[in-house]
């Protein structure tokens, strides 16, 4: 099965290059990646400023009274995104924040086409005689991965290089650090949507409505899990629906919690694979 | 051997049957004609074969092997489907190295592969053009040259002449004519002179049921039947004369009393000795023929068994 799965891969630049979805959502990366990083480069004075204060404050133990961004922070998030911002560069780490936050958007873009184009033009009827199902179902997850890796550590590696022309420039080589965890953060957080698009690709043979469905999905969930959740706490189960949980372990500094969203990356992963395998394995095409 | 084996193979579609517990078999070597009228279940089938459906029962095996599901990808099978395009921006002969390096081959070995099928079908120039570029017949003999790719062993053509010209068609039909003996082929056609041209063996289906599966020259019944067309009206004298040849077990004649059909008897299969006997008695009555022919045509017997649907 590697074999197969290495000769459908060498396919897949000429696919890639040649496919309007995954140039489009190749292109959509590095703009987001982009514009985040051009924003956070105008705004570098303002925000190293804030968060100089940030980081007293947060040295003192958060006491009542700091500044509303500072209060944000400390009330209402996780306690991984403020140890993010106290303990690393503030533009590098809400670099990182923000392209986590956008990663699901991206990434199910990125893996929008896996089989969908193929299953609706019927290529796959010239495939499927010389492949086993399991080998191209697994290629071209682990494509659309490579794909992700690639444009997200470059535009990572590009732009957090740039961001850190801008930084204070004290502990560089902790921001290189910062800069390398980033891109595996990213990598390893991409393959939860990736495994659902692929998934949601089985049964619907189209890249733009598995995409819908997916984001639709999620935003639906979202709303149940955090509106809902006023009204009872068992509406946060929705939430769990969704790889979208794992973001902030991925970001903590205290390894225990990394590895536990190491963890549920793994989890939500096997279970959209698995489910995806069983139904490209068996459906008609 | 058999090249294949299908026992009991079974498809529904919302509780329908498209195919219904199917079984027959295929000689290695052969060119197998798949005929039967629209919805009979002939890419059904094919797509079972394949990979493409799932079977809701029955099995079928190659050279002995396999079981309820086919293991792809070893070159045991290749099919020309129906409907499947090629992708766009990326030219034929792309497509076909990828595909031989599916099926096994080094990037050197796949592209010599990509160059000889393409030369095969005459298509070695046109292999630059991309999926979006092929007309529709062109498209049809690329998505032909792709089954060669590899020298499976089994190869399926679903309709591999619909839609080309005579030209076209004629040069699909020496390409199948030229495989017989080195692989095994089941084509299917509503072109019955096309199946009756190429193949040795028949196999009929009609709503999703086998009607029949028989070498060709028994299902056309050559051996045991002969028709005389004659040149001027027959009479009933004629026809008791040769009912009387112990040759025969049945004659007739046709409503216009200008064709003869003679009936060989089952012990007497030497059809020489029936010409030259039936020859005799027209001679002595003074009737010649204009033309003799052994068996049915392949439509005639197609229309028999599946009640006149074809």
């Amino acid at each position: 099965m590697t074999g197969e799965i290495r000769r459908i891969l060498s396919f897949e630049p000429l696919r890639a290059k040649n496919n309007s979805v995954i140039i489009l959502a190749l292109i959509s990366s590095a703009l987001y990646f982009l514009v985040i990083g051009i924003y956070l480069g105008r705004s570098a004075e303002d925000i190293n400023s804030t968060f100089s204060e940030f980081r007293q404050i947060a040295d003192a133990g958060f006491q009542e009274g700091e500044l509303p961004f500072v209060g944000w922070i400390k009330d209402k998030t996780d306690p991984a995104l403020r140890s993010l911002f106290a303990n690393h560069s503030p533009l590098l780490g809400i670099f990182f924040w923000l392209a986590l936050m956008g990663t699901p958007w991206i990434v199910m873009l990125v893996a929008s086409d896996q089989t969908a184009s193929e299953l609706s033009r019927k290529h796959i009827r010239f495939i499927l005689p010389r492949v086993t199902r399991r080998s191209l179902f697994l290629a071209r997850l682990l494509s659309s991965w490579i794909s992700w890796v690639v444009i997200s550590s470059c535009s990572l590696f590009l732009i957090g290089m740039v961001l850190l022309q801008f930084g204070d420039g004290e502990n560089r080589d902790s921001d290189y650090i910062l800069l390398l965890r980033m891109i595996g953060v990213l990598a390893i957080y991409g393959i939860p949507f990736i495994s659902m698009m692929a998934f949601i690709n089985t049964f619907i043979p189209n890249a733009f409505l598995s995409y819908l469905l997916a984001t639709g999905a999620w935003s639906v969930f979202w709303v149940l899990g955090a509106a809902g959740a006023w009204i009872s706490d068992g509406f946060k189960f929705f939430s769990y629906l969704m790889p979208t949980v794992v973001k902030y372990p991925l970001l903590s500094d205290d390894p225990q919690r990394f590895l536990q969203g190491v963890g549920g990356v793994a989890a939500y992963s096997l279970v959209f694979v698995f489910l995806g395998n069983l139904i490209f394995s068996r459906r008609d095409v | 051997m058999n090249a294949l084996e299908i026992i009991q193979l079974s498809k529904l579609f919302n509780r329908v049957a498209a195919l219904n517990q199917v079984s027959f078999e295929v000689p290695e070597g052969s060119v197998v004609g798949l005929v039967g009228p629209n919805g009979a279940g002939k890419t059904t089938l094919f797509s079972l074969l394949a990979g493409f459906l799932q079977p809701s029962g029955g099995e079928f095996r190659l050279f002995g092997e396999g079981g309820e599901r086919l293991t792809p990808g070893k070159g045991a099978i290749s099919i020309l489907p129906q409907d499947a395009r090629f992708l766009n921006q990326i030219s034929i002969f792309r497509h076909f190295i990828w595909y031989a390096r599916l099926m096994g081959f080094s990037p050197p070995e796949a592209e010599e592969e990509a160059r000889r099928v393409l030369k095969e079908v005459d298509l070695l120039e046109a292999g630059n053009k991309q999926g979006d570029q092929l007309s529709h017949g062109m498209h049809k003999r690329m998505a032909i040259a792709q089954t060669l790719i590899g020298s499976a062993k089994i190869i399926l053509l679903d309709e591999p002449t619909a839609g080309l010209d005579p030209a076209q068609a004629r040069n699909v039909r020496e390409l199948v004519r030229g495989l017989k003996g080195k692989q095994t082929v089941v084509v299917s056609s509503h072109n019955l002179d096309e199946i009756a041209d190429i193949c040795d063996h028949v196999v009929i289906l009609d709503k999703g049921k086998l009607i029949s599966s028989e070498n060709l020259s028994e299902f056309t019944k050559e051996t045991a039947k002969i028709t005389f067309t004659l040149a001027a009206e027959a009479t009933g004298a004629l026809l008791q004369a040769i009912l009387d040849l112990s040759l025969i077990s049945d004659a007739s004649l046709s409503a216009d009393l200008k064709k003869l059909v003679c009936i060989v008897d089952s012990h007497h299969l030497d059809n020489a000795d029936l010409v030259t006997a039936v020859v005799g008695i027209l001679s002595a009555n003074g009737l010649s023929f204009t033309d003799i022919r052994k068996g049915s045509t392949l439509e005639e017997r197609f229309l028999d068994v599946t009640d006149g649907q074809g």
